[in-house]
């Protein structure tokens, strides 16, 4: 039987989430360099929310298990990774005590695509956070947040607005919190993930290998800047797009009200249990701004660059308005 | 984000019903249980004291859900402790958190894991873990 008790460690340091700061306390001297992305001096003045994650290293070099499995009851949350890679999650108390492998204290790839991302997921509201699921594309400093379905084609459409000129956010979740102008989209992960079929319509994906990501499906995860623009790790989110496909050639914007918006998000977010209503509260005042921001429906067919294109010149003409 | 009002997914099986639900003591621990299996319940109840009586300072309450989905598979047990709060691994799919500042049980038991082995092996570590912990070492 394996039996830790983590206690205080030797090394601390503060990591920048999604607008929170995570308080870093840990055994192992290398975890910082691994973390260095989102290391930060000290909390920054636009930090949402603060929690802390104590991370007892131990020695082995088992790998992280492919399909993690993930269990929560009230205030509490539970990630293994398999028996040596396992995180408790504590809602309450905005804490996380966790054990990993050595071999996984140094993957940075490990904890920039999944275990950060998941751990902003899973705190959410109790931080002041309310991740959508969506994509955030920038252009010139305004965030489009880009909705729809699953299968609507947010991933190939982000690329593809991405090679078009918008900056790159985030393709599928995005972490919406509080900044000091209002509302903040936080993006937690520099890469887009393309199922096997977009090589169609990017064929640059030849040059990367399929892999499984963390829903079992195979795909191809490449750095957004790889399509051509700059990842931004937030922006302010101006307007939202749902994607609807459509068999026509034909590209198309109708106006969507706030109630209809508001209705969408919150269909969209997990369930929160009785014990944080503050966090419950918190997240209505975030969706409750959110379902505010001009919103529209755009149904299209064709090919992503299509309709990246058609998008571009959608926003362009909505900023030239907004000037004129 | 999807425009059409969906029922949102219960990815983490926070929400499943918990019917079944009795008082026991077991030892110097009392506690009130909630489960969705009625065969532990029934074993549970076997292997301790019933007490039908009201709440006493001091219980804990339980929560266990038997968790069809849950992987199967494996006996290595892991426990994780800090502070108030702790977790318990057992096997591929059976994971128990406690938190013993609020005197909570709370955990989901694998298929493969029986009433029978839940006695055995599971309960003895739960009791062990709902303990108050020694103070950490000076640092």
């Amino acid at each position: 039987m394996l039996m830790i008790d983590v206690f205080a460690h030797g090394y601390r340091f503060n990591l920048h989430l999604a607008g929170t700061v995570c308080e870093v306390e840990t055994n192992h001297c290398r975890l910082g360099f691994t973390l260095r992305y989102w290391t930060v001096a000290a909390p920054e003045g636009d930090a949402t929310g603060n929690f802390a994650m104590q991370i007892f290293v131990s020695a082995g070099s088992a790998p992280p298990s492919e399909r993690p499995h993930f269990r929560g009851l009230n205030h509490v949350v539970v990630a293994s990774f398999g028996h040596a890679n396992v995180f408790l999650f504590d809602l309450l108390r905005r804490r996380i005590i966790a054990q990993v492998s050595e071999r996984v204290a140094g993957d940075p790839l490990f904890w920039n695509e999944r275990l950060l991302p998941i751990a902003v997921g899973v705190f959410g509201p109790t931080v002041g956070v309310v991740p959508v699921h969506c994509a955030c594309l920038c252009l010139e400093g305004e965030g489009v947040l880009v909705a729809g379905i699953s299968g609507a084609g947010k991933s190939t459409l982000s690329a593809a607005l991405v090679q078009s000129g918008f900056d790159y956010v985030s393709d599928d979740w995005t972490y919406i919190g509080r900044g000091d102008g209002g509302l903040l989209a936080h993006g937690m992960s520099a890469h887009i993930k393309l199922l096997p079929d977009a090589i169609a319509h990017f064929p640059m994906l030849a040059e990367h290998s399929l892999i499984t990501s963390l829903n079992g499906e195979l795909a191809y995860e490449v750095a957004a800047d790889a399509f051509g623009g700059d990842i931004f790790r937030s922006c302010e989110p101006r307007r939202c797009i749902f994607l609807e496909r459509s068999s026509q050639l034909t590209s198309s914007f109708a106006p969507l009200g706030a109630e209809q918006m508001r209705l969408g998000l919150q269909s969209s977010v997990e369930r929160l249990p009785s014990q944080l209503p503050e966090a419950a509260r918190t997240r209505s005042e975030i969706i409750e701004e959110l379902a505010c921001l001009p919103c529209w429906t755009f149904r299209y067919g064709g090919t992503p660059q299509f309709a990246a294109q058609e998008i571009l010149a959608f926003v362009c003409s909505q900023k030239q308005e907004l000037t004129t | 984000m999807n425009t059409e009002a969906t029922l949102v997914p219960d990815l983490l099986r926070r929400f499943v019903a918990t019917p079944h639900s009795f008082r026991f003591c077991i030892g110097r621990t009392c506690a009130k249980l909630e489960t969705n299996d009625l065969a532990l319940a029934s074993t549970i109840q076997g292997a301790t004291v019933c007490r039908e009586d009201s709440r006493a300072q001091g219980d804990s309450d339980w929560k266990l859900i038997r968790d069809e989905q849950a992987p199967c598979g494996g006996r290595e047990v892991s426990v994780l402790s800090a502070g108030p709060i702790g977790t318990l691994l057992v096997g591929a799919g059976t994971v128990i958190a406690v938190d013993r500042e609020r005197r909570e049980v709370l955990g989901f038991i694998a298929p493969d894991i029986s009433g029978e082995e839940f006695i055995d092996l599971v309960l003895p570590l739960i009791l062990k873990l709902l303990q108050p912990q020694a103070n950490p070492p000076s640092q």
